[in-house]
């Protein structure tokens, strides 16, 4: 139990009695482990990803991330246990009017980290990205990939232990989409774990891991579980 | 760094990144401030004035025949006991017709005949405040002297200026109403067009782990800026408006109005005016906050 960074038993999120958006989830996720959900429109990604980051609270069931009961997180500690999990959006939440560099640094700005700190970071985490030369350029001016490739160093810099990512390829060509999930294996590499929720078959295909596949808010398919 | 310091540089930082939106915050506020105090400055001059042209309610009450001293001074006694007389003097017949004489000067075709023809009489001089009920009131009371044939009181044009006065009065109270409906709807807009163009920004920095109150500070000092230069700017302009304008206006209505120059806002209404332009701004500040922030908790 100690090993497992997500664990999650009885899942469910009910929007009326007889409307659910998510039904009796149950999986787990081991530390450094990489994995995607997956399913067709509605299954039910999104909404398992936002009751994983608590945007949205389960009607029901158990949710232990990194031994943190997320289910009876109470409101005033959602900031800091988003501090622990970083999210990257597949529209990319960037602020348009920060430069690439204050984008990135935001996380650490608001865990009150000294300059010289935040600059030490910000540089590494942009270059692990291959956007250092571009860190006082304005997000409007790079392209989709760099965009997503901004929010991701947004959501690492703060060294989460596990990183979600809803549709991060969804707006992306198949090459950038290519060059984004190799970027995600080497921050798996670096011991986070990942988990990605993605209909691109084909993007699982040439980056095989766990799947888990929703239909209808219920789990029907988890294959190739470490 | 003290958390204080970095919500200053947030908040100078916030400045430089929509300077529009902070410009047109500001000018909203000061429109609405400059509305509220156009009204405010107008009604304390109007006040000044009508406090100016308040007329002196006056009496004339005429003596019976050979009345002796005694008699006049404790009737004049009497007098003043009554509420709403200030001042009473006594003027005897030889002055009247003096008096008179000098009014007339030389539009008089011949010298007037002799004081026999006048009464003795006591003048009144009352209190700004009586109404014209008071003053019939009192009329009444004093008409039952014994030393008294007659008196007299300008009750009926005092009625018609209390009158148009009031009507003044409730002119003015309906434009307060519907300026600060107008205002009203223009802070309504300031406050929506706040909360649409940072809704995102709050909604991203929660998502990254903010805190509420690295959210909320930099919000406050935003409004409390724009709401101390909103105000303060309202206020410089109504002061230039007022040098420029309204002393021209004033030398040149002087002979009618009685006033050279106009006043300003009062200490008071300057306070008045800088607290609305900044709880205006403050809960711009703050709707933006809760409308936003507590759907990303």
């Amino acid at each position: 139990m100690a090993q497992k960074m997500v664990h999650i038993r009885g899942l469910g999120v009910r929007y009326s009695a007889s409307r659910y958006a998510l039904r009796n989830i149950n999986f787990d996720l081991d530390r450094g482990e990489f994995a995607y959900i997956t399913g067709s429109n509605g299954a039910g990604k999104t909404t398992l990803l936002k009751i994983l980051f608590a945007m949205e609270r389960a009607s029901e069931g158990n949710i232990l991330v990194n031994n943190r009961d997320v289910s009876e997180l109470p409101k005033n500690q959602v900031y800091q246990y988003r501090r622990e999990v970083g999210f990257v959006f597949q529209d990319f939440k960037l602020l348009p009017d920060l430069t690439i560099y204050d984008n990135v640094a935001l996380p650490l700005e608001i865990r009150k980290m000294t300059p010289g700190e935040v600059d030490h970071r910000v540089r590494g985490v942009l270059s692990l990205v291959g956007l250092g030369d571009r860190a006082h350029d304005f997000p409007q001016t790079l392209s989709g990939g760099e965009q997503q490739r901004v929010a991701i160093a947004r959501s690492i810099i703060g060294r989460p232990s596990l990183l979600l990512a809803d549709e991060p390829t969804g707006n992306l060509d198949s090459a950038t989409a290519r060059d984004i999930m190799s970027l995600f294996l080497e921050i798996n590499d670096m011991g986070t774990t990942v988990l990605i929720a993605t209909h691109d078959e084909g993007l699982m295909d040439e980056f095989p891991a766990r799947t888990i596949r929703l239909q209808g808010g219920q789990v029907v398919q988890d294959r190739g579980q470490a | 760094m003290s958390t204080r310091l970095r919500a200053i540089k947030r908040t100078w930082k916030n400045f430089k990144r929509h300077p529009l939106l902070h410009l047109a915050s500001i000018s909203t506020i000061s429109a609405s401030c400059l509305i509220l105090g156009g009204f405010l400055l107008c009604s304390r001059n109007f006040e000044n004035l009508a406090e100016k042209t308040n007329p002196n309610v006056t009496g004339t009450v005429y003596l019976r025949e050979n009345l002796s001293e005694g008699q006049i001074a404790e009737l004049k006694e009497r007098i003043l006991s009554q509420d709403n007389v200030m001042k009473v003097s006594f003027k005897p017949k030889k002055k009247v017709a003096d008096e008179l004489q000098i009014f007339l000067g030389s539009n008089a075709g011949e010298v007037l005949p002799g004081a026999e023809l006048f009464p003795d009489l006591i003048e009144l001089e009352l209190n700004k405040n009586t109404s014209a009920q008071d003053l019939i009131a009192l009329k009444t009371v004093i008409s039952r002297e014994p030393e008294i044939t007659e008196v007299d009181f300008s009750e009926d044009w005092l009625a018609q200026y209390k009158k148009v006065r009031g009507l003044l009065s409730g002119i003015g109270w309906t434009l307060m109403i519907a300026l600060v409906l107008g205002c009203s709807f223009i802070i309504a807009n300031f406050m929506g067009m706040r909360h649409q163009s940072r809704k995102e920004e709050i909604e991203i920095v929660q998502l990254i782990g903010a805190e509420r109150s690295f959210v909320l500070t930099p919000f406050i000092w935003e409004g409390l800026i724009e709401g101390i230069l909103g105000s303060g700017a309202a206020m410089a302009i109504l002061l230039i408006g007022k040098w420029l304008l309204g002393d021209l206006l004033a030398s040149q209505w002087n002979a009618i109005l009685g006033t050279s120059s106009w006043l300003f806002l009062s200490f008071g209404q300057m306070i008045l005016l800088g607290f609305i332009g900044i709880t205006t701004a403050l809960l711009g500040s703050f709707t933006v906050f809760l409308k936003t922030a507590e759907r990303f908790r």
